[in-house]
């Protein structure tokens, strides 16, 4: 392998790195150094093991090390060293084994390199010069690159092709035709139509339902435990959901966002359950935040499942914070970041008084009540209203026991009427004990004179007269109808999966667990962030905020977070935001931000962004206007053959990426555009149910609320809707930062023949009939614009045409060939490449 | 790294279902050079599953891989130790033993209860809990020597197995192949899933990762509908629904024109054509009723315990006898940590007629000779007890340092052992296998070298292992 040879290499930049991610583990790492030999420094090299000197400086084939790995005997554990890697390890030793620097003499506990530390991600965020010549700085940086690269930008798209990729991007859903017909006109009349028509979506309700699923992804957000096959029901998930959707429409600062999702509770200070604020019950239900993790303590007691909660939500908190791939070090120190074991752990300890063992509560004791004080003034009230019913309707039942009484003793022998009577008086007291032998025998004789005063008896015994059964069975009818109507006005008091933290109990210690184990515990740790962050941002935390009833750690960390000097934090937000308007991500693993992922494409916009970002008070809004007014933005997505040569990826952004609809716009703008979307908001979950083929369907026959948009539609890890399922929807195991885009037969397959497309394309049928009447060039003309938003070219309405009158023709004959031959143009359209892709 | 074979791969989409399109004709016309240019052409790359040609003469044309996941017991069913019995209850005497789990680990050795027995000609040792696999003792060419260097733990193991690596997103071995080889036939996907019981953690393991979508595999269910949405709906049933589909393929085609080169809109198309075509030959394919009743009986479809199992192997069968490249099957039901003894004998009793019946079946149509067969999960399991769960039956905690799996067919050895344990079945000691090894192989029987099946992407040629070293095991072909 051609090896550049320009500079000499150094152990910290070339060897260490190689070093670490094979060695480390054996040779150095928690006190292990097999054969005495430690790795960790050159120094410790020269030193050796027990087998001598590892590294003998310039005299490569002398030195211990090389012969191991070349020979394969080294490194025992995981995958052999690449032979670029050993040819680097070669050159160095040739090269005199040289170091950077002098080297310590020995290593205090975890060492973390120079080089390590000065890895792109953990350097403060600088806000760096915009380059001159273009009014909006995302060109500036863009164009900038373009030009070193000798490309040139491409040309604004057409307004249409602007409108639907705006619609789509801020709100989720289609512009109607009408929309964009529209806009075509304000472009040409006003060179603000286009910033106005921004303004207009992020003022859209449809805004917040749409960023909300972005955010829901790295969240994890389920309403179902998951852990187990039960997979239990979160019935009060939901209310976080809707915290999200509302704050985000406010476009709340995403400082105090991530405040309150991470400390909300300690916000509020302990909450006092029967007298929450409006705003205390917005804090606490964003703490559902830290809920989402899958959870199998309801189902088990033991420590694994409470363990798995608490890991899995260090690993949500962590990719969606930090960007970094923190879970990597629950066992060991990261191979490849320098991330060190005792930092998961210290992220733990930040979240573990709220996610303690000692007092654990299992899912559905944490919900939090949402009663106030005005819900308990009137259920006592209305208890009284139905004390009152109740009593009455006693009185009323007593009166018919006395009628039915006599009314049945009609039925005995005039003689032993009198003597029956009594008999059944004293039966109705106290039944048998205070009968005698003859009045028992009597009782017997004639059963019907046990006349008891429920209204279940009674009825029975009125059935058997019927002059009064009416009147009975209206007066059962009206006390029944009374107490519902009373207990309709009953509060309906709901509760919230909330984190409260327990005040002013012990605070748990937080252990390194070794090698991951839970029946191993190691040292202990206090609360904190990435250690290698500790030149750029202070990394330990007060041990308690005396003014408050808990632990304050979480509110400490969210408060380190968005501070300002957090150099992960920012880099990371803005990364997503980006990659949700582009398809891609400066930087292309948005969830891993390290050594293992891929470097920013344009590390000074990235860091420009962030910077701007929190300028503009963290605003998402102000981001949006920022870079939907760009002229890379704007720019059209088709390929040029001179840029195609030399960025085929377009890593560049010489043009606009086409991209496909995710699973819950594909079935939201389905629904928009047959005009079926039911625009109801907030609230519980429109559930899912399996249909007659065993496919899971968004339960159908739910008065129109199956119509719903997808982000209310229940989101059960064991049943996911097959039709959001196989366009990639994720699982949320435990949550998702990235998500596939696949292209499948099975998916065609859906669009072809599930009941859903079937059943939407027949309305969109309806819809076009109802617009357009029965000529099939003016249907075809109506679906293609209602389903692009567009009108179609000659060629596309000749064609679309000329299908309807075959179709029709060749479909069985009967007076509905023209609806269905219109269904299935519909149908085609709804599962065609310009309706699933955004250009 | 070979320019040559990717060039290869750039055909049109293969013969449209329908009508070749406009756009069709023209590309082809332009990529002969029978058509001006009106302007400089993309020249797209286009991806597509039609046959193509391996590197040398293949000795397997298909593979079906039983894939046990969670770790049969490689002791207790393939490998003898009768050490384990001699120091059963005792104090392990060796060296340091891997727990992947410390919850109830002990150092305590657990014997096999299972009796050994030789079978066939070649008198290969297998136990009492797989009489059917003893009867194909001869066919099988058994490796006693897995090894994965050190990954641990399930879904990092499976995806070892399946992909290289223990990471995320790597493309499976199925996606390799057919993207390699493409597929004979053009009516089925070129590469099932089959699942039985429950998905495998960190599904789906037949992702085409980072190669183009149309490689990805697809995914069959157990139960009916295997294939979701196979029917035609009821108002386009006929050449309805071929006309529809005409003229979607008309519009996304003069879509295409306007986006040249977009591999996802071309993927869709395919994928379009791909689903029309599965229609018919799916709902055959998957029926196994077509199956005659001895058929049925040897494989144990006609009894519930091997119902699953025996299905999904006729399945394959069938699928492979169409053309299909890369069957799938996953079964997650292999993790004993607890009350292993009984939990064995239920699960052999599910798993060894219809895994048997497989390679008789294949071998009685003259199949098995290219056809490559895999039976096995990601890891073996310990010597020693584990106790966990409530009513304290031990278990044993995972072995990656020293498994069995099988192959049989495709040119493999057959009546063969290769490689061995240490005599507790810790350590593969002998022509230890790594993962890394046992892809490279099965590439190699197919006629593919690693090195050179090759994807390119952003400027770097990528490949299974990635520079890992694999080496083909020659000493497994026949």
């Amino acid at each position: 392998m051609p090896l550049d040879l320009g500079a000499a290499l150094s152990f910290e930049k070339d060897i260490r790195p190689i070093l670490k991610a094979h060695c480390f583990h054996c040779h150095g790492e928690e006190g292990e150094v097999k054969g005495g030999l430690d790795v960790r420094l050159k120094r410790f090299l020269e030193k050796g093991g027990e087998s001598g000197p590892a590294v003998i400086a310039g005299r490569p084939h002398a030195s211990l090390l090389l012969e191991q790995v070349k020979s394969g005997e080294m490194p025992k554990g995981d995958k052999k060293l690449k032979a670029e890697e050993i040819a680097k390890i070669e050159q160095w030793i040739a090269e005199g084994a040289k170091t950077l620097r002098v080297e310590p003499e020995k290593i205090e506990g975890h060492f973390i390199t120079e080089e390590e530390r000065q890895w792109w991600a953990f350097q403060p965020i600088r806000r760096p010069q915009v380059p001159a010549g273009e009014a909006n700085a995302v060109d500036a940086f863009i164009r900038a690159k373009l030009k070193e690269a000798r490309l040139a930008p491409s040309p604004q798209a057409d307004a249409a092709t602007l409108i639907r990729r705006a619609y789509f991007d801020l709100i989720g859903l289609p512009p109607t035709a009408e929309e964009v017909a529209a806009f075509e006109k304000e472009m040409r009349a006003s060179p603000h139509a286009y910033a106005q028509m921004i303004e207009r979506l992020l003022a859209r309700p449809e805004y917040g339902e749409r960023w909300a699923r972005h955010w829901l992804d790295v969240a994890g957000y389920a309403d179902s435990e998951g852990y187990d096959d039960a997979d239990a029901e979160r019935s009060s998930a939901w209310r976080y959901r809707d915290y999200v959707i509302r704050a985000l429409n406010a476009d709340m600062p995403f400082d105090r966002f991530i405040t309150e999702q991470l400390a909300g509770d300690e916000l509020v200070g302990f909450p006092k359950q029967g007298m929450l604020k409006p705003d205390e019950i917005d804090k606490l239900a964003a703490t559902g935040f830290l809920r989402m993790a899958p959870d199998g303590t309801g189902g088990t007691k033991d420590n694994v499942a409470k363990n798995a909660v608490i890991t899995e939500t260090v690993k949500i908190v962590s990719s969606a914070l930090l960007g970094m791939t923190v879970g990597c070090a629950e066992c060991h120190d990261h191979r490849f970041d320098p991330i060190l074991q005792q930092d998961f752990y210290r992220l733990r300890a930040v979240l573990e008084p709220g996610l303690n063992y000692a007092g654990w509560l299992e899912p559905k004791r944490r919900e939090i009540s949402l009663r106030t004080p005005a819900d308990t003034a009137l259920e006592a009230k209305l208890k009284v209203e139905l004390d009152a019913i109740e009593a009455a309707y006693k009185e009323k039942l007593l009166d018919y026991q006395a009628w039915t009484l006599n009314a049945e003793l009609e039925a005995v022998p005039e003689d032993l009427r009198e003597e029956g009577r009594a008999a059944a008086l004293k039966w109705q007291k106290d039944r048998d004990k205070s009968l005698t032998d003859a009045e028992k025998k009597l009782i017997a004789d004639y059963p019907f004179l046990k006349v008891n005063n429920t209204e279940q008896a009674l009825n029975l015994h009125i059935q058997r007269h019927p002059e009064r059964v009416k009147e009975f069975e209206a007066d059962v009818a009206k006390h029944k109808e009374d107490v519902a109507a009373v207990n309709a006005r009953m509060p309906k008091i709901g509760s919230i999966r909330a984190l409260s933290e327990m005040p002013e109990r012990p605070l748990p210690a937080t252990r390194v667990l070794l090698r991951g184990n839970l029946d191993s515990p190691g040292p202990e740790v206090g609360p904190g962030d990435l250690t290698v962050l500790g030149d750029v941002v202070p990394v330990n935390f007060a041990p308690k905020d005396k003014s408050l009833p808990t632990s304050g750690r979480r509110l400490a960390f969210a408060r380190h977070l968005t501070g300002g000097r957090h150099p992960l934090v920012a880099r990371v937000l803005v990364n997503r935001f980006w990659l949700h308007h582009f398809g891609r991500g400066l930087v292309n693993s948005a969830g891993d931000f390290g050594a293992q992922g891929e470097k920013p494409s344009h590390p000074e916009l990235l860091d420009w962004l962030a910077a701007e970002f929190m300028q503009q008070g963290w605003s998402l809004k102000q981001f949006h206007r920022l870079v939907m007014n760009s002229a890379t933005y704007q720019q059209s997505s088709l390929r040029r053959a001179d840029a195609e040569r030399l960025d085929t990826a377009n890593v560049l952004l010489w043009r606009m990426n086409i991209r496909r609809l995710e699973a819950e716009t594909i079935r939201d703008a389905t629904l928009a555009v047959t005009g079926s979307l039911n625009p109801q908001r907030f609230g519980e979950p429109v559930g899912v149910a399996e249909d007659a083929n065993a496919q899971v369907i968004v339960n159908a026959g739910a008065n129109g609320a199956e119509f719903r948009r997808s982000i209310y539609v229940q989101q059960r890890r064991s049943a996911q809707p097959w039709q959001l399922a196989v366009f990639d929807a994720p699982q949320m195991e435990p949550n998702c930062e990235l998500r596939n885009v696949s292209t499948v037969a099975p998916q065609s397959l859906l669009l072809m023949n599930s009941g859903f497309v079937v059943a939407q394309s027949q309305v969109f049928a309806k819809r076009v009939m109802a617009e357009a009447g029965a000529d099939p060039a003016r249907q075809a003309r109506r679906a293609w614009e209602l389903a692009f938003g567009r009108a179609p070219s000659a060629e596309d309405h000749r064609d679309a045409t000329a299908y309807l009158e075959q179709q029709a023709k060749e479909l069985p004959a009967g007076s509905d060939a023209p609806e269905k031959a219109l269904a299935s143009l519909c149908q085609a359209l709804l599962g065609s490449n310009p309706f699933l892709y955004i250009e | 790294m070979n320019a040559d074979f990717c060039h290869s791969r750039r055909h049109f989409l293969g013969t449209s279902a329908f009508n070749l399109s406009a756009l069709g004709l023209a590309t082809l016309l332009r990529d002969d050079g029978l058509l001006a240019a009106e302007k400089p052409p993309l020249a797209p790359v286009v991806y597509d599953t039609l046959p193509k040609k391996p590197h040398h003469e293949p000795r397997a044309k298909a593979m079906i891989s039983l894939f046990m996941g969670g770790g049969p017991s490689h002791m207790d069913m393939f490998d003898p130790k009768p050490m384990l019995n001699k120091w059963d209850g005792k104090l392990f005497p060796g060296g340091e033993i891997k727990f992947d789990n410390s919850g109830g680990a002990t150092r305590t050795v657990m014997g096999s209860p299972f009796k050994f027995t030789k079978h066939g000609q070649s008198g290969i040792e297998m136990s009492e809990l797989v009489p059917h696999m003893g009867g194909i003792a001869d066919d099988i060419c058994l490796v006693r020597s897995m090894n994965l260097k050190g990954i641990r733990n399930h879904v990092a193991g499976m995806k070892a197995m399946d992909t290289g690596t223990g990471l995320n997103g790597r493309p499976a071995l199925g996606s390799w192949i057919t993207y390699g080889l493409g597929s004979e036939s053009r009516d089925l996907p070129a590469f099932v899933a089959l699942v039985i019981r429950k998905n495998p953690p960190g599904s789906p393991f037949w992702s085409s990762g980072l190669l183009p979508s149309i490689y990805q595999g697809t995914h069959v269910r157990e139960q009916e509908p295997r294939i979701m949405n196979l029917d035609a709906p009821d108002y386009l049933q006929g050449s309805a629904q071929e006309r529809q589909l005409a003229f979607l393929e008309r519009v996304n085609s003069r879509h295409l024109a306007q986006h040249p080169g977009e591999l996802d809109l071309q993927a869709r198309i395919a994928s379009y054509q791909l689903a029309a075509r599965m229609q018919t030959a799916a709902t055959d394919a998957l029926d196994v009723g077509k199956e005659s009743e001895a058929t049925r009986r040897l494989y144990g479809a006609d009894n519930t315990t091997t119902k699953p199992l025996a299905e999904a192997c006729i399945i394959a069968r069938r699928l492979v006898e169409r053309g299909v490249r890369f069957v799938q099957i996953w079964d997650y039901s292999w993790d004993m940590h607890e009350n292993i003894n009984e939990a064995l004998v239920k699960r052999c009793a599910a798993s060894d007629q219809p895994s048997a019946a497989l390679v008789k079946d294949l071998k009685a149509r003259g199949m098995l000779d290219s056809t490559l067969v895999f039976w096995g999960g990601e890891m073996g399991r310990l010597p020693v007890i584990q106790t966990r769960g409530k009513n304290g039956k031990p278990g044993r905690d995972h072995n990656t340092d020293g498994f069995s799996i099988w192959l049989a067919g495709g040119g493999v050895k057959n009546g063969h052992i290769h490689g061995a344990t240490d005599e507790w079945g810790l350590f593969a000691t002998e022509g230890v296998v790594h993962h890394h090894d046992y892809l490279s192989t099965v590439l190699h029987l197919f006629g593919l070298e690693e090195k050179k099946l090759a994807y390119k992407r952003n400027g770097r040629a990528e490949t299974l292992l990635n520079g890992q070293p694999g080496r083909v095991v020659t000493e497994l072909l026949a």
